[in-house]
């Protein structure tokens, strides 16, 4: 079934190819820091991502449901483990109407390119795998919206996402999709140094669809600390 | 003609002749070698509510009073009381709350001993290392599950047993109260370790305090009579809060074998953080201390050189004075008979 859902995604996207349509961030800059120590994070959810980075990529997809309005306003964010680089950048969705209209149908699920005119790439590009982590939320930076669309370092669905959490060095971490019988005992990531984000959960969303929630369980000294709610948004349903 | 019994002209002769000045060459060339080719050890010494082991070897571990939690797939739906030990969303019940547990520790298994907020001592079995992460001696072998060099997710480290007793597996905790652990004796080990944790927002396990010393020998010590066996501390520091400390082993790449022991700290535990005392030795080798701090990119890395052996070995100090000493009196020979000369020859002094 997820093979399915895979390929029928991967059709209409025409096997991989991104559509016309652009996440693009106001003003056509980002708000990017490379600084030369670490900054301190306060934020839990550090990435939503689907793939591993490979090393010389940059840019990124988001795994758009087309059920989203057009106008809506998105924040964009990417930070590296190490805390020495982190971006924050409000984006808007542009449909580039020279192309050709590939998708008449407004809620056709696409991959669409988030454009990312970074002046520190070579630092990018040296990241790889969990040593960075991108995140696409729906609203303005400054609300810290929950609410967020998984970002692609492929450009090409799968079946799992990774969660990049900023745990604040919780003993255990647990995740737990909506609706699921299995939680996920989430793993320390595996860099050299953990600054802005410290664990990673692989979560299969099977053929979820739409809407989905998903609860971040912490446990510091064996006890629980208050529990992170957040919304998937993903294609269909 | 030089006269008998003159013991000038004696030492005269021997500073001429090519034997000495081979041998003071030597000596020279001795004292060099043994600055350069050093084994070296760490001494670390660290109170801290933080260490990750790695074992080699035998450990065996013995608590008089323990509780063994053995995970199981994570159930967040599992109500709790609240006074149970073992957290029924993440532990089966214990076989058996606050009774004796020995544990013999398996070569490769990794574990998180950190002392809680509240002082109790947990052991947090973390599976099985890599190879990468493992000390010399206890490499990954066939006799290893195909998941060994790629720590899989929970549940697949294959038939690996951490432990050979109570059924502990990846993700077990061992939980000693606070006062039971102060009842326990030294947990020694031999073991790749790291004492403390690279500090972060909300951590509450990390080193408080410590210090280290960089120890050496050399085939000088060996070999020289008044000198043999001694180990000389070369250079030494304060280990400051939130650091993470290593001992590397750089000429072959992984982390070195490390001799020391656990004990509880004998602070008051209501007027101080909780920890414990932390004291560890490397096996001598190519060795290096790696610290590491929050923020920075790569940890700092003390590796003691030529110029610090030159400066606080007692051997090199006692060397060198030799030689110079050897050198004065030699140079003091040579102008004497120079002198003498030229004044038999009438020659006028320069």
């Amino acid at each position: 079934m997820r093979v399915l859902f895979g390929l029928l995604v991967a059709t209409a996207l025409g096997a991989g190819a991104l559509s016309a349509q652009s996440l693009r961030p106001e003003g056509g800059v980002i708000n990017e820091a490379l600084r030369p120590s670490a900054e301190i994070s306060g934020a839990v959810i550090a990435g939503l991502q689907m793939h591993e980075k490979p090393a010389e990529a940059v840019g990124f997809s988001a795994y758009w449901p087309g059920s989203l309005g057009k106008d809506q306003e998105f924040c964009v964010r990417v930070v590296s483990a190490n805390g020495l680089y982190d971006a924050e950048s409000e984006y808007s969705f542009v449909e580039d109407e020279t192309a050709d209209a590939k998708g008449d149908d407004e809620t056709a699920d696409v991959m669409v390119e988030v454009f990312y005119p970074t002046k520190h790439e070579p630092f990018l590009k040296d990241l790889k795998d969990r040593e960075v982590a991108a995140s696409i939320s729906l609203g303005p930076c400054a609300t810290r919206s929950h609410s967020l669309i998984v970002a692609s370092w492929a450009a090409t669905p799968d079946d799992t996402v990774t969660l990049l959490v900023n745990s604040f060095r919780a003993d255990t971490v647990l995740a737990r999709l909506e609706n699921s019988e299995q939680t996920v005992r989430c793993q320390p990531i595996e860099v050299e140094v953990r600054s802005a984000y410290d664990t990673e959960c692989s979560l299969d969303l099977g053929s979820r669809t739409g809407p989905v929630g998903l609860e971040i369980f912490r446990f510091v000294n064996r006890q629980p600390a208050p529990v992170t709610e957040i919304k998937l948004l993903l294609p269909g349903g | 003609m030089a006269r008998v019994g003159n013991p000038f002209v004696g030492i005269r002769r021997l500073a001429k002749s090519p034997i000495v000045q081979f041998a003071v060459f030597l000596l020279l060339v001795t004292t060099i070698v043994g600055m350069v080719f050093v084994q070296r050890s760490f001494l670390v010494e660290a109170e801290t509510s933080y260490a990750e082991l790695t074992f080699v070897g035998e450990n065996v571990w013995n608590f008089p009073a323990a509780t063994v939690c053995n995970p199981k797939e994570p159930d967040v739906t599992a109500g709790r009381t609240g006074d149970e030990i073992c957290n029924p969303v993440l532990f089966e019940p214990p076989e058996e709350a606050w009774g004796e547990v020995t544990v013999n520790w398996s070569c490769g298994a990794r574990v998180a001993v950190q002392s809680d907020v509240d002082g109790d001592l947990v052991v947090t079995v973390l599976g099985l290392a890599t190879q990468a992460e493992r000390p010399e001696g206890c490499d990954v072998s066939d006799a290893d599950p195909p998941e060994a060099d790629a720590r899989g997710p929970f549940g697949e480290d294959g038939e690996f047993a951490p432990a050979d007793a109570h059924g502990i597996v990846r993700d077990s905790i061992i939980v000693v109260r606070d006062r039971d652990w102060r009842a326990t004796g030294a947990l020694p080990f031999q073991a790749a370790a790291t004492v403390g944790e690279d500090i972060g927002p909300g951590a509450v396990h990390f080193l408080q305090s410590g210090r280290w010393e960089a120890r050496q020998t050399s085939p000088v010590h060996d070999y020289v009579p008044f000198a043999h066996a001694v180990t000389e501390m070369v250079k030494k520091g304060e280990l400051s809060l939130g650091a993470e400390v290593q001992v590397w082993d750089y000429r072959k790449g992984r982390p070195a074998t490390m001799w020391g022991h656990i004990t509880p700290t004998p602070d008051d535990f209501d007027n101080s953080l909780a920890g414990f005392d932390l004291v560890m030795l490397s096996s001598p080798g190519k060795t290096e201390l790696r610290l590491a701090h929050f923020g920075f990119r790569e940890p700092a890395t003390i590796r003691p050189d030529w110029v610090d052996t030159a400066v606080n070995s007692p051997l090199f100090l006692a060397m060198f004075a030799l030689l110079s000493l050897i050198a004065v009196i030699l140079q003091i020979m040579k102008d004497t008979g120079e002198l003498r000369r030229k004044t038999k020859t009438g020659a006028p002094p320069e």
